[in-house]
């Protein structure tokens, strides 16, 4: 592969334990691997537990102590992370790897100004100073989307809305013009309005600047509209990989099938399918898929770890119906 | 009773057994050092507190003076009568330093409990009445936090009179701002939190939140906050039987050991030493208590 | 106001700010304006609106947390402003289920004592009546009864909020209030509680105010539903009829931002919305 073509991000085999009750360890993220391409638009689909958040953390280099990489590589064009000593990643965050992260109310510090928060990373990445720095921080606010940039520079982050924050920390994380955009749930804790309005502007802002965006949600619907392709985690691990539209139109794994049917508005009714039992946590140890228990097409060869099989730069499932062509589309 | 249409088995009694965690964690690592010495060393101050008398057959407060200033066992001079050596009235310093362990436990227990019912009820009280309530209780924690401790002591110990209630007393009155003020901030930490939101709009009654609710949420940090202030008891008393507002003399304290020596540093060096290194080890293993406690307490970090 | 409205809202605003000694200038600030709504017995209604729409605030004036400024709210008759033997009554007609799943629940008692604290508010507190009501609710709402000494973070969220709902069923209330109760939950545990609360609804009879931002959410359950802009309802009417035919721009914002299958869904629901609200009490 040329350097055109490599990936922007690309995480190969990553694997992550981190301590359970009782005093062992337990596998959060097993042998995980996917990439974004270069100024293109990944999402990465999980509910709670399923290891995105922690994959995410991982690619940062803001791992908790506690958690350890057991195996894996994290390539950044090329360039392992997982090598990188945490001054050398310290280095890199801001620069060519940013973070959006999910609650905007915790993510602005209450002490200082909002043109104090976005001129900081301006100065320190791009070296700007003083004179320049004033204009680079409203054309930044401007470029969010903030209405009023000018006149939001000496307001605090309480004087904002939670929308109006969280375009404050992506001008942030963009400020420093990163190769890589990582979002993790950007928009939980934003309401229904704001969300539609916050993803468009994430993907125009994407499409304008032509950083690779790594949208991490657990709203498949969400990720569907803005990425081109989509990975789906379930119980630590990858279960299906493919272009957005052939994950929405055509899923494969029976968890993405089922996480797709389980709100559905058909003109003016809502029904709800939901998938019976919980998601594994992290100290549960299953013989095979770790879908398996709650998988109404279960069969016995489910007890059997499946692995991710699919065709070159096609669709990627880990699923023995799928693989062994029986379960029913 | 219906069917549980939403749930299948794996949520009730009848799961398969958590089978063994794949990554096991080495054995070394699960050693607490900090915390299991801590715990080993404060048995043995209590040990030390509570049989005195039958470890030593010394007394600790009769002199001798034929036998002053004799060196610890391993050094030239000394015995196995006095292992740890005498001081300047001859007498035993393992036997005052285990006795001493006496007054210092009486002293912190009842002086920090002092402290803590009187800190926490103010600062339970401050943080969730807020208002003027709070204004009040917390201008009259300024007040005392403002006044110089030690003078205070100094003057309340002349009028009552040196004797062991009194120290603890005045200690407890001493320390129990500083607690109050922790707990404060707790307290309306924790106010904020749902589960106090929802027992106020279920009608539970003032009291019912205040002990139910808020206490036991506070517990890990009253713990912690009262382990930290043993340091500061143990140094008070012993700056205040010196200034002989404590115990009176010959009362054996090894605060007072500490000042006994203090002029014979290089010839009797071992009157102060052993007290005071009695002191630091005890004061790091009420810390490491502390944090036990806490973790114990808290069933998120039982287990752990 | 018929009898089978189980809470009237009369006209009910509830203010902050204003003058006083130390702040003359200082503007009132409507958090709910002049708000009327009846929520008939059984059934589910809704409200809907963005943060800062005054939703939550309605719903904490019917659980008598915030009073109103001015207006009346009744259930089942009883004024939520009075005290003494009405107060009592309306202990044992309300209930709530919270937004948070992580700090609606005391991390320092089992499950089995949270559950059964509204129990002893309302006097049942014999050991073995509590004990087995709270094996029934623990049941009801999906759970295993031998978990009720386990502690709230030994539960995931969606477990939690089953707590929550089983917390809030133990004195059988007439009416509960759920306040944003699946905001906080993923996607795919949503459908979960849902469900259940659906079906707890037709098994028991129970009426329910649910406020949320989510539109399906509030679709799912309400027969009718409110939106709320700005402390005001702007539009209210059976969901049906929201869905169809949606009058104010608001609404037809609200049902634009649900997202759908539509490939254009991200353009077409943003050209519909506002540009962002005013803040409170900041500079716009």
């Amino acid at each position: 592969m040329s350097a055109a073509e490599r990936p922007a991000l690309e995480v190969r085999g990553l694997t992550i334990s981190v301590p359970t009750r009782g005093g062992g360890r337990g596998i959060a993220v097993r042998d995980v691997s996917f990439s974004v391409p270069a100024g293109g638009r990944a999402g990465l689909v999980g509910e709670s537990g399923s290891g995105k958040t922690m994959t995410s953390l991982a690619i940062m280099g803001l791992l908790p102590s506690a958690a350890r990489v057991e195996a894996g590589e994290i390539l950044l064009d090329g360039d392992n992370l997982l090598a990188k000593s945490q001054r050398e990643m310290q280095r890199l965050r801001g620069k060519r790897l940013s973070m959006v992260m999910q609650d905007p109310m915790t993510a602005l510090d209450p002490c200082f100004t909002i043109g104090s928060q976005v001129a900081q990373p301006l100065h320190q990445h791009r070296g700007l100073s003083r004179g320049k720095l004033n204009a680079a921080v409203v054309e930044s606010l401007e470029q969010v989307r903030l209405s009023t940039a000018r006149d939001r520079l000496r307001q605090y982050p309480h004087q904002l809305s939670g929308g109006m924050r969280q375009r404050v920390t992506s001008a942030i994380a963009l400020a420093g013009q990163p190769r890589v955009l990582i979002a993790d749930e950007p928009t939980t804790a934003l309401d229904a309005t704001t969300q539609v309005r916050y993803l468009k502007l994430l993907r125009d802002l994407q499409e304008q600047t032509n950083f690779a965006l790594l949208l991490v949600a657990h709203d498949l619907m969400v990720v569907q509209h803005v990425c081109e392709r989509v990975i789906v985690m379930y119980g630590g691990e990858v279960v299906e990989e493919g272009t957005a539209e052939d994950v929405f139109n055509a899923p494969r794994h029976p968890y993405t099938q089922a996480l797709l049917g389980a709100i559905q508005v058909v003109d003016d009714t809502v029904t709800l399918t939901p998938i019976n039992g919980n998601a594994p946590d992290v100290a549960d140890v299953l013989p095979g898929c770790r879908f398996q228990p709650r998988c109404a097409h279960a069969r016995d060869v489910c007890l059997t770890p499946p692995a991710l099989v699919g065709e070159d730069d096609g669709p990627v499932t880990r699923c023995w119906g799928v693989q062994q062509g029986w379960l029913a589309t | 009773m219906t069917a549980n249409l939403d749930t299948p088995p794996t949520d009730t009694a009848d799961q398969p057994p958590v089978a063994k965690p794949l990554v096991r964690q080495r054995r070394w690592q699960k050693l607490r050092l900090g915390r299991d010495l801590s715990l080993l060393v404060l048995a043995l101050f209590v040990f030390a507190a509570i049989f005195a008398p039958l470890l030593t057959p010394h007394d600790p407060v009769d002199n001798s003076l034929m036998d002053a200033l004799k060196p610890p066992m391993w050094m030239a001079g000394g015995s196995w009568e006095n292992i740890l050596g005498t001081d300047s009235f001859g007498r035993d310093v393992l036997t005052r330093l285990l006795y001493g362990a006496r007054v210092s436990l009486i002293v912190v227990v009842f002086s920090l409990l002092i402290a803590v019912v009187i800190g926490t009820s103010v600062g339970v009280l401050a943080g969730y009445a807020g208002g003027k309530t709070d204004a009040i209780l917390m201008r009259l924690v300024d007040i005392m936090l403002a006044l110089p401790s030690l003078l205070v002591a100094l003057v309340a110990a002349v009028a009552l009179g040196p004797s062991m209630r009194n120290l603890v007393l005045i200690l407890g009155l001493l320390i129990w701002p500083n607690i109050a003020r922790l707990i404060r901030g707790e307290t309306m930490a924790l106010k904020n939190h749902e589960f106090v939101a929802y027992a106020k709009a279920i009608g539970a009654p003032r009291w019912r939140i205040l002990l139910k609710h808020v206490l036991p949420n506070v517990m890990p940090t009253l713990l912690v906050a009262a382990t930290l202030e043993v340091a500061n008891v143990i140094l008070t008393e012993a700056s205040l039987s010196f200034l002989g507002a404590g115990l009176p003399p010959p009362a054996p304290s090894w605060g007072v050991m500490i000042d006994d020596g203090r002029a014979l540093i290089a010839t009797g060096w071992w009157i102060s030493m052993f007290a005071g290194l009695a002191i630091i080890v005890t004061v790091l293993a009420f810390n490491g208590f502390g944090d036990w406690l806490r973790d114990r307490y808290d069933p998120q970090t039982r287990d752990l | 106001m018929t009898d089978s409205d189980l809470v009237v809202l009369d006209d009910v605003t509830v203010s902050y700010g204003g003058r006083s000694l130390l702040r003359p200038k200082r503007q009132t600030f409507a958090a709910v304006d002049r708000v009327s709504l009846t929520v008939p017995r059984g059934q589910t209604t809704g409200i809907v609106g963005g943060t800062g729409a005054g939703k939550s605030t309605v719903a904490k004036v019917v659980m008598g947390m915030v009073p109103a400024t001015s207006g009346t709210v009744r259930i089942a008759g009883h004024d939520v402003a009075a005290s003494g033997a009405d107060r009592l009554k309306l202990q044992r007609l309300r209930q709530v289920v919270l937004q948070d799943p992580f700090s609606s629940l005391n991390p320092r008692m089992t499950v089995r004592d949270i559950i059964a604290e509204p129990l002893m508010l309302v006097g049942r507190t014999r050991r073995a009546d509590i004990d087995a009501r709270v094996e029934e609710l623990l049941t009801l709402v999906g759970l295993s009864p031998s978990r009720a000494k386990l502690y709230p973070h030994q539960f995931s969220g969606g477990q939690r909020q089953r707590i929550s709902i089983a917390r809030a069923l133990s004195p059988s209330p007439e009416l509960i209030v759920l306040d944003e109760p699946t905001s906080a939950l993923d996607v795919s545990v949503r459908a979960q509680i849902l469900l259940l609360l659906k079906r707890l609804q037709d098994e028991l009879g129970v009426t329910y105010l649910i406020i949320s931002h989510d539109m399906l959410t509030v679709a799912y359950l309400a027969s009718t539903v409110a939106v709320m802009a700005a402390g005001r309802i702007v539009e209210i009417g059976p969901t049906a009829q929201l869905f169809r035919s949606p009058q104010h721009e608001y609404t037809r914002e609200l049902l634009a931002s649900i997202p759908n299958t539509s490939g254009s869904w991200l353009e077409q629901a943003d050209a519909q919305s506002e540009p962002d609200p005013v803040p409170i009490g900041g500079s716009a």
